[in-house]
C-alpha cells in the first residue's frame, strides 16, 4: 500500500493506493498520526484503492467521526468493487462521494 | 496310528476277546505254578531213584569191606599157624578156617594156602579150605589131590601176582581176582579176595582167600528197577568184566576199557542224562572200593510219565475250561447282548427306511430295553412330526404359489418397458429391480408430471418380503399421487412421510430419493429421505457420489423436513440410482460389494444405461460368487442427452441464479489445498492463494473483491480469536474448491482453536450512524453478504468454515 499525503492549507488530501485491509489499516492510521490537526476539509483519493475490507472501513469511520467534530470528508474517485462494499454496509449513506476529476 | 482298524467290528467278537485275554492271563498264572510243581516233583522222583541206588550199592559197599576185613583176619590165623609151627599140623588150620566161617557168613567159602614146600620139604601143598552150602558150614582138605592143584589154580596165580606187583607198596593188601566160574563149586560166577601170609622176615609163605559169590549179587542188582524200563549194569571196572547187564546176570568179559564207555566214566557226576538207543535215560553210577561199578539206568519218559501225565491233564483241563468259558460268554452274549442289539439294529433301520410302523419289541429290563423304549417313543414322535410335515408343506406350497404370484403383481407394478421413452430424444432411462426374497422391498419408478418434466423414484423399504412388498405399494402410490400435484421432491417427500406415518402400523420405515429432471434445461432437483447418494457422471467423466441433503427416512416421524438441492445437467451427463442391496451384496466371504467397487463398476462401463445397468449386475454377480442374495438390487440410470429442439420452454425454465442458490456438493473439477499459520501478517500470501485460482476460473474482478473481503474476515477472525492462548501456534487449513455446472467456488477454513462460530455474532445494524457503530460484527456481516452461503460446523475439535460463491455470469459479461 502506498499513502501520499497533500497538505494544503487547511485541506488535506489523502491519496491511498493498493489495497486497505486487516494487515495496512495500520499503516493509514499511522500516516495520518498528528497529520489532521488544523485540517478542516479531508479529501480520500480513493482511485487507485483496489481493495477494501472491514478493517480499511473501521479506519474510515474513526476518520468520518473525527473530522464530522471539525470538518469535512470526502472520498473520490471510489473504484465499482469498493464502493459496492461501502454500500453493502450502509457505510455509503453517511459518506460523501465525489468522482475523481477529469 | 489308526488302532480301530485292528479292533473287531462287533460288539460280541470284542467282548469275547476281552474274556480270552483275561481266562488266557489266569491260565498262564496256573502252568507258571504248574511248572515248579512239575519241577519240585521232577527232582523227588530223582532223589528217590537215586536213594534206591545207594541202598544198594550201600549194602555191596559193606559186604566187599566185610570180605577184606576177612581175608585179613583169616591171613592173620595162617601167620600166627606158620610162626607158631602149627601150621601143618591139620586140625588148628582146620579150626581157623571154619570158625572163621561160623563168624563172618558173607563169603561162600575161605581158605588158608601154604605156599608149595614151605611147611614141608617132601609135601608140596599144605591148605585148609571151608565153605558153606545151604547155612552149612563144610570143611575139605581134599585138595592136595593131584586133580586140585591149587597153585596152578587162576585164583591163586592171579592173587600172587598181584601180591607181588604190590610188593613194597602198603595198600592194597587185599586183592582180587577177576571173575571167573568155579569148576568145583555150583558153577556160578565168583570171585576171590587174596591176602599175603608173611614170615617174619617178610617172606611169602602163603596167602588167605575168601570166594564171594557174584550171581546172586549181579542177579540182586540186575533187579534193581525203580521203572519197569530200568536197567542196570554191574562191572568190574578193573578187570573189564560185565557182571550183569539188564535181566542177564551172567558175566562177560569185554575187550576194551569199561572206564572209556559212558556209563561208567570215572569223571561224571553220579547222576546224569545218558541217550542209548534213542531213549533218554537217568543214570545213577557208583563205583565201589575194589573197582567194582554200579549203573542204574532209569528211562526218563517212565521216571516223569506220572507227572507228565499230570501236567498234560492239567492242561487239557485248563485249554478245556477256557474253551468252555469263551463258549459259555459267546453264547450269553448271544443271548443277551448281540441278538438284542442285531434285532434292535435292523428294527433301526427299517424306521430309517420309512418304516414307521415298526416296533421294537424288547422287554428285557436292562439298557437295550431301555433303549428300545426310546426308540419306540422316537418312532411314535417321528411318526405325528411327518403327518404335521405333510400339512406344513402342502400349506408352505400354497404359500409359495401365492408369493410367485404376488412378486409378478409387484413386477408388473414396477414401469418395466424399455427404452420408457421411446419419443424422448432427450434422454435414455433404464431400471431393474431384483428381489432378494420371492417378493422384495426396493422400488424404481419414474414418470413424466408434464411435457418437459420427469420424475424419477427409488425406494428401499426396511424389510424383506411380503409386508415389506404391501409397504412398498403404499409408498410408490403415495409418492407417485404427491408428485402429481406438487413439483419439489423435498414436499413431495415431506407429504408422503405424513401419508406413510399416519398408515405405519408396524415400524416399517421407507429410504427414498425422488429427483425432478427438467428436460429443457438440465436441471435436476433432488431431495433424499435417508437413501444412498445419486452417483453422478459429467460427460467424459467418471461417477461420483453426489452430496446428498439430509432428511430422516420416511414413516418415522410425520415432522420431518426434506429439504431439495439441485445440480444443472449437461448434455451426456449420467445418473445412477440405485438401493443398498448393490453395495451390500455380499461374497461367501461376507465381504460387501461397497461404493468403491460399485463406482469402479460403473466407470469400466461403456454404452448406454441398459449395457451400464447389465455390466454392474454382472459384476455384483460375479463378486457374489454364487453367495445368497441379501437384500433386493435395484438400480435406475439416467443418460441426459440435453435438450431436444422444439421442447425448450425459456419462459417456464427456473431462473438459474435460483437454481443456484440451492445447490451445494458436486464433484471439483479442481483443489486447491493449504495450510497458513493463523497470523493477520499471513493475509496477503492467503489472499494471492485464493485470488490466481479465482481468475482462472473466470470469476470478475469485482466478484474476486467481493470474495476476498468475505475471505478475509473470515481468516482474520481465526487469527484473532481461534487461539487466544498460544496465537503463534495456530494454523488454518485452507481448501479452494471449484466447481462447474454451475460453476461455483467453496472455501473452507478449518483450524483446530477453541471453539469459535463467527457467524453466531449478531448482525450489525447498518441503518445506525457511524457514531453508534459497533465496529465488531461488521467483517461477519460482509463475509456473509459476499458469499452465496457461508457455514459453520464444529467437527473432530475443528471449526470448519465454508463459503460459496458463485460465478455471476452476468458480471461476467459485465
Amino acid at each position: 500500500m502506498n499513502i501520499q499525503l497533500n497538505r494544503e492549507e487547511n485541506s488535506l488530501t489523502v491519496v491511498v493506493e493498493g489495497r486497505l485491509d486487516t494487515v495496512t489499516s495500520p499503516e493509514l492510521k499511522t500516516a495520518l498520526e498528528g497529520e489532521l490537526d488544523g485540517v478542516t476539509a479531508l479529501c480520500l483519493d480513493l482511485s487507485a484503492l483496489e481493495y477494501i475490507s472491514s478493517a480499511g472501513l473501521r479506519q474510515v469511520l474513526t476518520l468520518h467521526k473525527r473530522m464530522a467534530a471539525s470538518g469535512t470528508m470526502v472520498l473520490r474517485g471510489v473504484r465499482p468493487a469498493v464502493q459496492e462494499v461501502f454500500d453493502m454496509t450502509g457505510f455509503a449513506d453517511f459518506l460523501t462521494f465525489e468522482p475523481s476529476p477529469a | 496310528m489308526d488302532m480301530a482298524r485292528f479292533l473287531p467290528k462287533t460288539i460280541r467278537t470284542k467282548m469275547i476277546l476281552v474274556v480270552f485275554f483275561i481266562v488266557a492271563a489266569l491260565s498262564i498264572a496256573v502252568l507258571a505254578i504248574g511248572r515248579r510243581v512239575y519241577t519240585q516233583y521232577s527232582n523227588l522222583q530223582i532223589a528217590e531213584c537215586r536213594s534206591l541206588v545207594s541202598f544198594q550199592t550201600a549194602s555191596l559197599e559193606s559186604s566187599i569191606r566185610t570180605l577184606q576185613d576177612n581175608v585179613r583176619q583169616l591171613a592173620l590165623a595162617g601167620e600166627l599157624l606158620y610162626e607158631s609151627g602149627l601150621a601143618g599140623q591139620g586140625p588148628p588150620g582146620r579150626l581157623a578156617v571154619v570158625r572163621n566161617f561160623q563168624i563172618n557168613a558173607v563169603a561162600v567159602g575161605g581158605g588158608i594156602w601154604y605156599k608149595p614146600y614151605i611147611l614141608f620139604p617132601e609135601r608140596e601143598r599144605v591148605c585148609y579150605y571151608a565153605f558153606t552150602s545151604d547155612g552149612s558150614v563144610f570143611y575139605s582138605e581134599g585138595y592136595e589131590s593131584a586133580e586140585y592143584h591149587y597153585p596152578t589154580q587162576g585164583w591163586y596165580v592171579s592173587i600172587q601176582a598181584q601180591l607181588d606187583a604190590a610188593r613194597g607198596a602198603t595198600c592194597p593188601d587185599v586183592v582180587w581176582t577177576p571173575p571167573y566160574v568155579d569148576d568145583t563149586g555150583p558153577r556160578s560166577l565168583m570171585t576171590t579176595a587174596g591176602c599175603g601170609i608173611y614170615d617174619r622176615d617178610g617172606q611169602f609163605v602163603g596167602m588167605a582167600t575168601v570166594d564171594w559169590q557174584l550171581g546172586d549179587i549181579a542177579a540182586q542188582i540186575a533187579s534193581l528197577k525203580p521203572t519197569a524200563g530200568s536197567f542196570a549194569l554191574f562191572a568190574d571196572t578193573m578187570n573189564d568184566y560185565i557182571l550183569a547187564h539188564g535181566g542177564d546176570a551172567n558175566g562177560e568179559h569185554v575187550g576194551s576199557s569199561l572206564t572209556s564207555i559212558e556209563w561208567f566214566d570215572l569223571d561224571s557226576p553220579p547222576v546224569r542224562e545218558i541217550h542209548h538207543g534213542g531213549h533218554s535215560f537217568l543214570s545213577f553210577t557208583t563205583i565201589l572200593e575194589n573197582g567194582m561199578a554200579v549203573a542204574v539206568n532209569v528211562p526218563t519218559a517212565e521216571l516223569f510219565r506220572e507227572i507228565n501225565r499230570a501236567m498234560l491233564f492239567t492242561l487239557s483241563a485248563l485249554v478245556g475250561t477256557v474253551l468252555l468259558i469263551v463258549t459259555v460268554t459267546w453264547l450269553l452274549l448271544n443271548r443277551f447282548i448281540t441278538r438284542p442289539v442285531t434285532y434292535l439294529s435292523s428294527t433301526a433301520a427299517a424306521i430309517g427306511g420309512g418304516n414307521l410302523d415298526a416296533v421294537i419289541d424288547l422287554p428285557s429290563g436292562d439298557e437295550l430295553g431301555a433303549l428300545a423304549a426310546s426308540f419306540n417313543t422316537m418312532t411314535r414322535n417321528l411318526k405325528e412330526y411327518i403327518a404335521n410335515l405333510g400339512a406344513v408343506t402342502a400349506e408352505k406350497e400354497r404359500f409359495a404359489t401365492e408369493l410367485n404370484i404376488a412378486h409378478d403383481i409387484q413386477c408388473s407394478m414396477l414401469p418395466s418397458i424399455f427404452p420408457a421413452f421411446p419419443d424422448r430424444p432427450e434422454l435414455d432411462l433404464h431400471a431393474f429391480m431384483l428381489p432378494a426374497k420371492q417378493v422384495g422391498g426396493d422400488f424404481y419408478d419414474f414418470f413424466p408430471i408434464d411435457d418437459s418434466r420427469l420424475v424419477v423414484v427409488i425406494a428401499d423399504v426396511s424389510d424383506k418380503g411380503v409386508p415389506a412388498a404391501l409397504f412398498m405399494v403404499i409408498a410408490k402410490t403415495l409418492i407417485r399421487n404427491n408428485a402429481m400435484n406438487r413439483t419439489d421432491p423435498g414436499e413431495i417427500l415431506a407429504a408422503s412421510n405424513v401419508q406413510l406415518c399416519e398408515s405405519n402400523g408396524t415400524d416399517m420405515f421407507v429410504t427414498a430419493v425422488v429427483g425432478v429432471l427438467d428436460l429443457r434445461t438440465g436441471v435436476f432437483t433432488y431431495a433424499n429421505a435417508g437413501h444412498n447418494p445419486i452417483m453422478l457422471r459429467r460427460s467424459g467423466g467418471t461417477f461420483a457420489a453426489m452430496p446428498m441433503p439430509k432428511g430422516l427416512f420416511l414413516a418415522a416421524m410425520n415432522n420431518a423436513v426434506y429439504r431439495s438441492v439441485s445440480v444443472v445437467l449437461g448434455r451426456g451427463d449420467t445418473l445412477l440410482l440405485y438401493t443398498d442391496g448393490v453395495t451390500e451384496a455380499s461374497s461367501t466371504d461376507g465381504v460387501f460389494f461397497g461404493e468403491d467397487r460399485l463406482l469402479a463398476s460403473l466407470n469400466s462401463q461403456a454404452g448406454d444405461v441398459r449395457t451400464l445397468l447389465g455390466g454392474v449386475k454382472r459384476d455384483i454377480d460375479v463378486f457374489a460368487n454364487g453367495a445368497d442374495q441379501h437384500d433386493d438390487i435395484t438400480m435406475l440410470a439416467l443418460h441426459y442427452y440435453g435438450p431436444g429442439t422444439g421442447v425448450q420452454d425459456s419462459e417456464n425454465a427456473p431462473s438459474l441464479v435460483e437454481v443456484h442458490q440451492e445447490v451445494r456438493g458436486g464433484v471439483p473439477y479442481r483443489i486447491e489445498h493449504r495450510v497458513f499459520p493463523a497470523s493477520v501478517a499471513c493475509l496477503h500470501d492467503f489472499l494471492n492463494f485464493l485470488d490466481a485460482p479465482l481468475t482462472e476460473a473466470g470469476f470478475a474482478e469485482k466478484q474476486r473483491i467481493r470474495m476476498a473481503v468475505a475471505a478475509e474476515e473470515l481468516f482474520v477472525n481465526i487469527a484473532s480469536y481461534a487461539f487466544p492462548e498460544r496465537p503463534e501456534s495456530g494454523q488454518v487449513e485452507v481448501r479452494l474448491e471449484l466447481y462447474s455446472y454451475p460453476d461455483r467456488a467453496d472455501l473452507t477454513l478449518i483450524d483446530c482453536g477453541r471453539p469459535f462460530n463467527p457467524l453466531a455474532r449478531e448482525e450489525p445494524d447498518i441503518g445506525l450512524p457511524p457514531e453508534k457503530r459497533g465496529i465488531g460484527g461488521l467483517g461477519v456481516y460482509l463475509a456473509g453478504r459476499f458469499s452465496d452461503s457461508i457455514r459453520y460446523a464444529r467437527k473432530d475439535g475443528k471449526n470448519m468454515v465454508s463459503m460459496t460463491v458463485f460465478l455471476d455470469t452476468e458480471e461476467q459479461r459485465l
